[in-house]
Parts: C-alpha cells; sequence; structure tokens
C-alpha cells in the first residue's frame, strides 16, 4: 500500500495536531510553555523520542507478541528518553535543567504511546518516521507558540530577548497558563472548523448537479 | 500430551522482552559510557554559572566541625583566584524544607585577604522534594548578597516568615516571604545560612 506522506504531514500538524485538537502531553504544556525556549526544547526531546520509538517499534511490529506490546513499547520509550536526557546533560545543559522534572515524564507522554500503539505498530518504518515526524513538529509548533505568547505578555521578552517593561503577571502563573491553553484551542477549533465548513462548501459549489435532478429537486 | 514450553507464547513473550531489555541496556550502557559528564565537567559549569566565567577551582578540606549544623551541611568546598580577589565556593544543603526535603545550592563568598566579607552569589543546584521551585523570582536570589559585611559579622541568617513586620522574627534576621513556596524557601535559607554560620561563626 502506498504511503500517503501528504496526509501524515496535514495529521500531525493540524487535523490531529496532538497538543490543540488531541489534548494529549498537557502536563509539560501548561508547565513548561512560559518560556517560548522550553517550547522548542520539549518539542525537540519529544519529536527525538516520536521518530526514534516508531521506527523501532515498527521494525519489531511482527516480532512483538499482541500481549506484551505495551510494556516493550514502554521499555523502547524509556530507552530513548534516556538517551535525550544523556544528550541534553552533555551538550545543553541549561535546557537539561530548565526542562527538569518535565523530561524523565516523556516516558508517560500519551503522545508518544498513542502513537506507538495505533500507528507505528500497524505500519512500515518510513511512514511511522514521518508520523513521529509530523506530530512531534505539531507539538513542537504549539508549544512554542503557546510559550512565545506567555512570554511576551508574562515577562515582556522573547526567545530571552527583552522587548518591553511591561508584564501582565497572570500569563506568567500556572492559572495563565490554563488560560492560555484554553484560549489557543478555542482559536485553534474556531480556524479549523471554519475552513473545513469552507472547504465543504466550495466542494458542493463545483459538484456537477445534472439539469434532470435539478428539475426534480424544484418539484420537491 | 506434554506441551512443549518452548513453542507456548508466554515462553515467546519472555525471550521477546527479555531480548528488548538487553539490546536497550547495551544501548544505554554504550551511550552513558560516550556521554557522561565528569565532575570536574559539573565544577567548571558551575563556577561557570554562579561566578559568571571559567576559572579553575581546586578543591578544600572541609573543617568537619563547622560542616554540619541543624539548618543543613556543607557538601563540597572550592577554591579560585580570579583578578587578585580570593573565593570560595561552597556546596551546602539546607534541610527542614517541604516534605522534610532539601534545596541544594552553591554560595560563592569573596575575601579580602583572609578575611571572608562578602557571598558575592547564590545559585540553586537540586532539590529533592521539592514544590513551587518556580516560584521564586530573582528578587528572592538577590536578598542573599544584600547583606553587608557588618551585617554577616553581627549574626545575620535569612528567616522565611508571612509578614516583614512579625514581631517574632530577631532583629537580626532577614525575612523571605514568598506565597506558596514558604517550606522549600525555608530550605534555601537553611543552606545558605548554613554557609554564614561556616564563615562567620554560630550565631545562633
Amino acid at each position: 500500500m502506498k504511503t500517503d506522506f501528504k496526509k501524515i504531514a496535514v495529521d500531525g500538524v493540524i487535523t490531529s495536531n496532538p497538543t490543540l485538537k488531541l489534548v494529549l502531553g498537557t502536563c509539560p504544556t501548561l508547565a513548561l510553555t512560559t518560556l517560548a525556549m522550553n517550547g522548542i526544547g520539549m518539542g525537540a526531546a519529544v519529536t527525538f523520542v516520536l521518530i526514534c520509538s516508531n521506527v523501532f517499534i515498527s521494525l519489531l511490529r511482527n516480532v512483538i507478541p499482541d500481549k506484551v506490546r505495551i510494556p516493550a513499547f514502554v521499555l523502547i520509550i524509556a530507552t530513548f528518553v534516556t538517551i535525550v536526557r544523556l544528550v541534553l546533560d552533555k551538550f545543553l545543559p541549561s535546557i537539561y535543567e530548565s526542562l527538569g522534572l518535565y523530561l524523565p515524564l516523556i516516558v508517560v507522554n500519551c503522545i508518544i504511546l498513542a502513537r506507538a500503539e495505533s500507528f507505528a505498530s500497524k505500519n512500515g518504518p518510513l511512514a511511522s518516521a514521518a508520523d513521529g515526524l509530523f506530530m512531534g513538529i505539531g507539538f513542537t509548533l504549539a508549544l512554542t507558540i503557546m510559550g512565545a505568547f506567555r512570554e511576551i505578555l508574562g515577562a515582556g521578552s522573547i526567545f530571552g530577548v527583552k522587548l518591553w517593561d511591561f508584564k501582565i503577571e497572570f500569563f506568567a502563573s500556572s492559572a495563565g497558563a490554563f488560560f492560555t491553553y484554553a484560549l489557543f484551542i478555542a482559536v485553534f477549533g474556531f480556524v479549523s472548523y471554519t475552513l473545513h465548513t469552507k472547504k465543504k462548501i466550495k466542494n458542493y459549489r463545483i459538484k456537477d448537479v445534472s439539469p434532470a435532478e435539478t428539475e426534480t429537486a424544484k418539484e420537491v | 500430551m506434554k506441551k512443549n514450553i518452548l513453542k507456548t507464547e508466554g515462553f515467546k513473550c519472555v525471550v521477546v522482552l527479555v531480548l528488548i531489555t538487553v539490546l536497550m541496556c547495551g544501548l544505554l550502557a554504550v551511550l552513558n559510557d560516550v556521554l557522561y559528564v565528569t565532575p570536574e565537567e559539573r565544577l567548571n559549569r558551575a563556577v561557570e554559572s554562579v561566578y559568571g566565567k571559567s576559572v579553575e577551582a581546586e578543591e578544600l578540606t572541609i573543617d568537619n566541625e563547622r560542616a554540619e549544623t541543624t539548618m543543613g551541611r556543607v557538601e563540597k568546598l572550592y577554591a579560585f583566584t580570579d583578578e587578585g580577589v580570593y573565593y570560595e565556593l561552597m556546596q551546602t544543603t539546607g534541610l527542614n524544607g517541604y516534605k522534610n526535603g532539601t534545596v541544594t545550592m552553591w554560595v560563592l563568598v569573596c575575601f579580602e585577604g583572609d578575611v571572608p566579607v562578602a557571598i558575592r552569589n547564590v545559585q540553586v543546584d537540586s532539590n529533592e522534594k521539592q514544590t513551587l521551585m518556580s516560584s521564586f523570582g530573582s528578587d528572592f536570589y538577590q536578598k542573599y548578597t544584600s547583606l553587608t559585611r557588618d551585617q554577616l559579622e553581627n549574626g545575620t541568617l535569612f528567616k522565611t516568615g508571612t509578614s516583614y513586620d512579625d514581631e517574632s522574627i530577631p532583629v537580626s534576621a532577614v525575612t523571605q516571604v514568598v506565597s506558596g513556596a514558604t517550606r522549600s524557601s525555608n530550605a534555601m535559607n537553611n543552606a545558605v545560612n548554613t554557609a554564614i554560620l561556616y564563615y562567620w561563626g554560630d550565631l545562633t
């Protein structure tokens, strides 16, 4: 069966965006989006784990018995999370410290286990890698944009660069995280619904309607 | 008829899980060796982070009699000289935090000759069982470096309180107010107080 990479990409970033559409991985989303840089760091870590675990699980999908698939998936995911921790601690200690507790918690991130279970265990390695990549991009984009929004309003800076002295402390707080998340879900939902509806109307209009069908419709 | 155990599904499950575990452990063992951060590298990072630039520091022997107090303990002590000024960098662990947890901090003390004169900088190294650590802003940490030489020599310690005009707090205490993270700030204060007691004597 031919892999539809375009569909995988659109699904990962927009249609099934893990953060804003599926509402998965909310723990790091709420806790780490105080800064845009945290969003990029966490997003990159999750993307790496997603790609590697998806590929590995996909390669072993015919070997792993169904009854032990979940512990096997968790073993594989935990290994790649540990690798991310080792790499960040060695080369990017500042990001390692800022992500703190949420880095090992990637093991129990619903996005990764969900993709392993629903996609990687049923598809080939290439398609699984693409799924991991685009799901990761969708997650990273959502976290970075939310982080930028909260950083600008809550700290008056962007990526650590000071913009102005004005700041609304509420957006840097936990309550601000929930508010921002709700706001982004609402805006994302509204925009995707509007675009979806417009697309449906457009498809309906360009559909060929035969004169006989039109007459029947008039009589009804 | 006797069932061949080697052909059962249970046996296959165990074999697959064991193989995956062995494979993953091997991968991690190799990477752990390659990506290991040495204690020297960690010390350099701490010095750079607390002092602002990289300098070579040497480890000193801790005076065990003063290293342990009811507030905390001194873990490590390093010394370096830069631009003619002698500094000591102390790693201290403060007790009595949230859920009896601890906070480990780096305290940089500068000297005039042989005499410690000021706390130059303070930074959190790690913590155990603490929550709401993100509640601490730069204002909180700046308080630790705001003490004058006279205040330090006259026995000023840090204390967590609910109000600046709390009468139960000794005159010599600088009160730290942090909403929602009082217990964690208590452990931080104790870590810094341990350093103060180490250099400026037992003032309790």
